[in-house]
Order: C-alpha cells, then sequence, then structure tokens
C-alpha cells in the first residue's frame, strides 16, 4: 500500500468541498486559489462542481426539510426537563435552573404561536437566495460575503406555487428599480416549483444602499397595483417592510457591500 | 437551534453532505434522505458542535455516521459481486491500483459495508476525502501505524470482494 498523495487534483477533495462552501480561513483559501490558477482541469472541476450546487439548491430547498425541523422544534419543547438533560448531558445540578428555564420556553411558546405567521413572513415569506459570480468565483451572498462592483447576482426562488413574481429594489435615496415582472400590464403565473430569475442582475456600487423586494402573488394583481405598493413602500424608512399586497408573499434582502 | 441558524447551514453545505451520502450509499433518493437526517440531527446538536473547527468536517462525520448506519442497516443496494470482479478482473493489481479503484468504482459502499466503524472511517477519509496518511492520523487522534494498519484491512478486504487473494502489494 503506498502513503502517497491519491488527491486527484493535487488537492484533497474535502479541501476543496471546503473550499466551495467558504469554509477555509484566509490562508487556506489563498493556497487553494494558487493551485486552481495553474489547473484548467481543477477549473472546470470546480465550475462543473458549483453548477451542481446550484443545481441542488434549486431542486432540494431549505423549504422541503423545513417541517421536519419544526417538528422537532415542537418536540423538543414538549420534552421533560429530565429528558433534556440527559440529552444534553448535563449534571443534575443543573437541572433546576433548566426545569426553569423550559417553563419559561413554553410559557413563550404558547404567548408566541399568534405570532408564528408574522414571523415567517418577516424572514422571508418566498424562500430565495442570490448566488454570486465574481469574476468566475462563485459564492451564496451571505454568511460574511458581501457584494463588490461588478458582482453579477443570479436570484433563485425556491419555490414558487403558480403565483406571479416581481423583484425591484429599492435605494435608501427612495429610488425604485423594476428588475422583473413588469414587462406585462398582468404579469404571467410561473410554473409550481423552483424558479431562477432568467437574467443575472449586476451589482454596481452608487453610494446608495439598496434592498432587493420579492413578490410573489397568487391574486393576478396588476402592474399599477404593484406601482402603488411600491410608491408606499419607498416612502417609509429604508429598507421598508411593509405588508405585501393582498394575496401576496415578499421577502426583503438587503444588499450588503464589502467594507473598502 | 434557531431554525434560521440551521437554514444557513443548509443553504451553505447541504450540497457537499448530499454529495457525501451519494458516494458512500451510490444512491439518490436514499442520498437525499440520509442528507434530511444529517441536518436534523445537527439541528438537534448544534450544542455539541465547537465553534472553532469546520462546520463541513463535521456536519460530513454526522454524514458518514449516517451512512455506515444505513449500510449496516441493509438500506443500500450493493452491486454483485461477480459484477465488481467482472469489472475489476486484473488478478496482479497492485495496492496502487486498487486504491485507484476504490476512489473510482462502488467498491469502496462494498467494501465499507463489511467493516467495522473505525475502519469505515478511515477509508473513508482516505479514499472520500483524499487524505493522506498523516492527516487522518491528525483527525483521529491516533498513529500514522494505526491508519495504515487499519486500511491494510481495508485493502485486504476489497481485494477478496474481487476474488484475488489476501495480502498488500506494492
Amino acid at each position: 500500500m503506498t502513503p502517497k498523495p491519491i488527491a486527484r487534483w493535487g488537492v484533497p477533495d474535502l479541501t476543496l468541498e471546503r473550499y466551495l462552501c467558504s469554509d477555509l480561513n484566509e490562508s487556506e483559501t489563498t493556497q487553494v486559489e494558487q493551485i486552481i490558477a495553474a489547473s484548467p482541469e481543477l477549473q472546470a472541476h470546480l465550475e462543473k462542481r458549483k453548477t451542481q450546487r446550484v443545481a441542488f439548491m434549486v431542486t432540494h430547498p431549505f423549504e422541503r426539510i423545513r417541517p421536519r425541523l419544526l417538528d422537532l422544534n415542537r418536540a423538543e419543547v414538549a420534552l421533560t426537563p429530565a429528558a433534556l438533560a440527559r440529552r444534553r448531558g448535563f449534571r443534575p445540578g443543573l437541572l433546576l435552573v433548566l426545569a426553569t428555564a423550559a417553563v419559561i420556553g413554553v410559557v413563550t411558546f404558547v404567548a408566541l404561536r399568534s405570532g408564528e405567521a408574522s414571523e415567517l413572513l418577516m424572514r422571508g415569506g418566498v424562500g430565495s437566495r442570490i448566488v454570486v459570480d465574481r469574476g468566475g468565483t462563485t459564492f451564496e451572498y451571505g454568511l460574511h460575503r458581501h457584494l463588490r462592483s461588478g458582482d453579477r447576482l443570479q436570484l433563485i426562488i425556491e419555490e414558487t406555487r403558480g403565483e406571479q413574481l416581481w423583484v425591484l429594489g429599492m435605494t435608501d435615496g427612495g429610488v425604485v428599480r423594476r428588475y422583473h415582472g413588469f414587462e406585462h400590464e398582468v404579469n404571467p403565473r410561473l410554473p409550481h416549483g423552483p424558479f431562477s430569475l432568467p437574467q443575472s442582475l449586476t451589482y454596481e456600487s452608487s453610494g446608495e444602499r439598496e434592498a432587493l423586494y420579492l413578490i410573489l402573488s397568487s391574486s393576478m394583481l396588476t402592474r399599477d397595483a404593484i406601482e402603488r405598493w411600491a410608491d408606499v413602500a419607498r416612502r417609509t424608512a429604508w429598507p421598508s417592510r411593509p405588508r405585501p399586497p393582498a394575496g401576496a408573499r415578499l421577502s426583503v434582502i438587503v444588499l450588503d457591500e464589502e467594507a473598502p | 437551534m434557531h431554525l434560521n441558524a440551521t437554514e444557513e447551514w443548509y443553504r451553505r453545505y447541504a450540497e457537499a453532505v448530499y454529495r457525501r451520502c451519494q458516494r458512500v450509499v451510490k444512491d439518490e433518493t436514499l442520498a437525499w434522505d440520509l442528507t434530511q437526517d444529517v441536518f436534523v440531527k445537527a439541528h438537534r446538536a448544534a450544542h455539541e458542535f465547537r465553534g472553532d473547527g469546520s462546520i463541513l468536517t463535521w456536519l460530513l462525520t454526522i454524514a458518514d455516521r449516517t451512512c455506515f448506519s444505513a449500510l449496516r442497516g441493509g438500506k443500500v443496494r450493493l452491486k454483485a459481486t461477480e459484477q465488481l470482479r467482472g469489472e475489476h478482473s486484473e488478478h496482479d493489481m497492485s495496492d496502487e491500483d486498487l486504491e485507484r479503484v476504490l476512489v473510482a468504482s462502488d467498491l469502496l459502499t462494498h467494501v465499507l459495508t463489511d467493516l467495522d466503524d473505525d475502519v469505515q472511517q478511515i477509508l473513508t477519509l482516505r479514499y472520500i476525502d483524499e487524505l493522506e496518511h498523516e492527516e487522518i492520523a491528525a483527525r483521529l487522534n491516533i498513529s500514522r501505524k494505526t491508519v495504515y494498519r487499519k486500511l491494510l484491512s481495508g485493502l485486504t478486504l476489497a481485494r477478496a470482494a474481487l476474488g484475488h487473494g489476501s495480502g498488500a502489494k506494492t
């Protein structure tokens, strides 16, 4: 048996996967990028992997697993303090504190149940993500990865339910930018399932901050109705989180730029 | 753990976890089921994650255990031994060639099914993660000699699966 390295690309597969997930530190990333720069085959491999990553998130959005996790959270709340202690390996001396916390948790849970719908709305009634292409390197927006001028943004809606879609941007200076859905007086419905915006958006640094508004409506709204809604939204403090139009779902994504 | 935190993990790491499961169990539907199991387990056990380590590495460790359990539970439909033997019929395959076959074929899944947990983990780190012996030893806090010995037992089993007899060849 050989103790020689067996990495096909000169870099262990695990390291490449961590690189794709932005899970490496700065010096590790630099090292990997030097190897990538010298290997067209590795570049092609990574491009393929990036495409697979994007495709996976379209076909397997988080929404598909969310119900199981919600069930789990509810079951956790229902667990007795002793059972929780056993699961988490707490010492018996901590049980009293835990029991008190559990009681507070149950009370809070019951108190907040009626507010669940609005929390969902604020968290993003529309499951979505932004994949950023920066000079051939792709990563997901957020999680400490912010934008630079020139970045290409691909917006992916995780699940549509045969609804109309509008995408618009609002700047902190009150400017409204119409990105999708404004071509027709009455926007056609999208097919059910995941949807990727056909055209990518280019982020340009302009000194103003911008937020994206994603509206999905099941009640056949007109362009004028959305324009009126946007006009009201842009007059409130940025980034405004207005109620969505009747029968619609809304997500607001603030586009943060990297610090210079 | 808050659902939003798990959602962030999912968005960032789910495809890598799915790919790992797919590579171990060689079945897309089962790999997706196992990927969900991994994130449910991670959601429950988030308090066990040490913040100074790699989240992906931690998730992949959970994925490995979940996949090995599926292998042991007979959930994985293995390629028939005869078919594997037909695909890799060279009788004088060197260890190096055998390692290449392990990386590229269904043989690894076949071999993993019949191994103890610790050897499963070492073979996975070697032939899927492509780590060197030293890196595996450091990761698992064991000696390089132990890594070598366990890998050897995996290769011996691989040879047996292919009907090539036993023993290492260089």
